[in-house]
């Protein structure tokens, strides 16, 4: 059985709880100029994705634009994960792009939903259903996320059926009832491109079952190969499999300032404190960390980010800080510090270290002039020499360097 | 390569490395995979590249011919640079080593022998019983002395040596003896194509080096180097 989360709206649900933005503001987040999600009232007036802010702020000028922060957005997600991962390994999850592209939305469907499925393979049915309520509340202890469960055998059905379950509920669709439930559900669930979804929508085909009806050749005809897929998952049958996302392992600190903060010199004792803390942890866990990142949210709701990869595994505070004071230096500090999230990234075991078996080794000099005292002593030796510096800087060459001989 | 040959060469590279080793075959021109191989950076990223294994063999002869001022010497000592912390030798049959230009392309004077031998032979005894104590090692010979005998027996002495040992022999000459041709595993032939001036002034050369033997990867291929003669030699060419 498959368990599908969906968290509807939930770039908005973060910015609403980190921004303490009240419920009845309605919400957009951009990413330069245009919209890149969108809270559900805004949805409502017809805001979408893509949108300029300009327009946007026509259909709803009361609403408060910030800008999108895809670095939180991702790790919430990968929190969502871990609390997830309790239960089973096998979580598939969007991962969120990057950057917001111009064309291609951050999340999947219309309700820029965060989505997740489970697959507790061959749990049986019974316990499927307090299984995901379960799910389902602990991501809301753990996260405050509050999301709907759909319960499957396939993904796609599942899905469908968290898409249309309300919030903080459960909705299992039997084996051999898919199709009957898919039926009368609107196209656009399907996962599709924008062009196939218009096509669709010109051809008349609306719901789910209207395209299931159709001949796999005709959807193959009008679609290409996503049709064939497509028409399948309109049948109820998925073929596709939960791919285990990768969880990483990371150490994380998060500090948020009241006021901005303006001087550099605070910031970098921040940093020191934050490295400190980093340290214990990595000790206390007994890691060591590798890909360090600092992130800076600025007043006015941009954000700055660098990234370095250490050349070796560390824990110490001292090379955590000088790594973090570097960083700061490379970042390009418009506006006051509001927040600072250093996330150390790559976690390995300690491993034990090499120590110089033997310290007392002659050095490479004295090792070859060993060598060259049984050569030496021969009658017809060639002359060697040490080449030694005289004067580097003096105007004729032949007085840099001078030679040596090696003497037996 | 359509899917089905592609698979079936996969499968018959794991089928050979199970058999026999996993560096028994590696894919020419794969120089992102760290190689296997031991060996030092000649300092030029394009002539690493082109080498395959990413630099000059350690354990192995590498002959470079060409004319003075043609940039062998250059690479030879480029080379010695690479080898920090260890005891360089330079064996200096011709009596041209300037050790101030070594100095300016790096290499560490104080870990420095010099020895110039009156013969190939000399040479080649000291070098038997030196290669297990250094780093790199470049024999630099003239012309006359090559086309004299070398001693065979003198001369598998010391590759069986150099085998042993982990140190890099770099012969330095006008033209290939033959003879040392045959026990080299890299062979570079340098060639100036023109003087970089600057004004009236010649501030660097161009240089196309032609790799006539590589153990380890392709051989005739070419690699263009530009090397300046201010204070520190500069890197590849175009």
């Amino acid at each position: 059985m498959i368990v599908c989360l969906v968290l509807p709206y939930f770039a908005t649900t973060l910015a609403r709880q980190e921004r303490s933005v009240p419920q009845a503001v309605p919400l957009i987040l951009r990413s330069g100029e245009k919209v890149a999600a969108t809270c559900e009232s805004a949805a409502v007036r017809e805001v979408v994705f893509g949108m300029t802010i300009q327009q946007a702020k026509w259909l709803c000028p009361e609403a408060q634009v910030i800008p999108i922060n895809l670095q939180t957005i991702r790790q919430r997600t990968e929190e969502v994960l871990h609390s997830l991962s309790r239960f089973t390994h096998l979580i598939e999850t969007e991962r969120i792009a990057a950057k917001t592209k111009t064309r291609a939305a951050p999340f999947p469907d219309a309700r820029q939903s965060a989505v997740f499925y489970v697959d507790l393979e061959r749990l049986a049915r019974e316990e499927t259903m307090p299984l995901a309520q379960h799910m389902g509340v602990t991501v809301r202890q753990e996260t405050a996320f509050e999301g709907a469960c759909g319960v499957a055998t396939t993904k796609f059905p599942a899905y469908a059926a968290a898409s249309e379950t309300r919030t903080g509920h459960v909705r299992v669709i039997e084996k051999g009832e898919e199709w009957a439930f898919l039926a009368a559900l609107p196209i656009t669930l399907l996962p599709m491109k924008a062009e196939t979804r218009r096509r669709l929508l010109l051809l008349g085909i609306e719901t789910l079952g209207a395209f299931a009806s159709l001949p796999v050749a005709a959807a193959a005809a009008q679609c290409g190969k996503e049709g064939i897929l497509l028409h399948q998952l309109a049948r109820g049958i998925d073929p596709r499999r939960v791919i285990p996302a990768t969880l990483q392992v990371v150490e994380r600190v998060t500090r948020a300032f009241e006021l901005p903060l303006s001087d550099g010199q605070i910031v970098g004792a921040i940093l020191r404190s934050v490295s400190a803390e980093l340290s214990a942890r990595l000790q206390a866990s007994g890691c060591m960390g590798k890909t360090l990142h600092l992130h800076l949210m600025l007043e006015g709701g941009d954000s700055v980010q660098q990234k370095t990869t250490l050349r070796q595994s560390v824990s110490s505070s001292r090379y955590l800080t000088e790594a973090l004071l570097r960083l700061l230096a490379r970042l390009s500090i418009s506006s006051g510090v509001c927040g600072l999230v250093v996330t150390l990234a790559d976690l390995v075991p300690f491993s034990g270290q090499q120590l110089e078996l033997f310290p007392d080794q002659p050095k490479p000099r004295e090792r070859l002039h060993k060598r060259l005292s049984s050569l030496l002593t021969r009658p017809d030796a060639p002359p060697c020499f040490w080449i030694t510096t005289q004067d580097r800087a003096a105007r004729r060459i032949e007085q840099r360097y001078g030679l040596e001989r090696v003497l037996p | 390569m359509n899917k089905d040959k592609k698979q079936r060469l996969e499968e018959a590279i794991v089928a050979i490395r199970r058999e026999y080793g996993e560096e028994v075959l590696r894919p020419l021109g794969d120089s992102g995979a760290e190689s296997a191989v031991p060996h030092l950076s000649t300092g030029f990223a394009t002539l690493d590249r082109a080498l395959g294994i990413g630099g000059l063999p350690k354990g192995h002869l590498t002959q470079l011919s060409g004319i003075p001022t043609s940039g062998a010497m250059t690479l030879a000592c480029k080379v010695l640079a690479q080898a920090t912390g260890e005891a360089v030798v330079c064996i200096d049959l011709s009596r041209t080593f300037d050790v101030d230009y070594a100095a300016r392309c790096g290499v560490a004077t104080d870990n420095l022998l010099l020895i110039q031998p009156p013969t190939l032979d000399h040479a080649l005894e000291t070098l038997t019983a030196l290669v297990d104590t250094a780093a790199a090692v470049v024999l630099v010979m003239d012309t006359v002395e090559g086309k004299r005998r070398v001693n065979t027996p003198a001369l598998k002495r010391l590759m069986a040596a150099l085998h042993r040992s982990r140190c890099a022999l770099l012969l330095v000459e006008r033209a290939g003896t033959p003879l040392l041709s045959e026990k080299a595993a890299v062979r570079l032939h340098f060639q100036r194509e023109r003087w970089l001036r600057q004004r009236q002034d010649v501030n660097g050369y161009r240089t196309q080096v032609r790799i006539l033997k590589n153990q380890w990867g392709r051989s005739d291929q070419s690699v263009r180097l530009v090397i300046g003669f201010s204070t520190v030699v500069q890197g590849d060419g175009a």
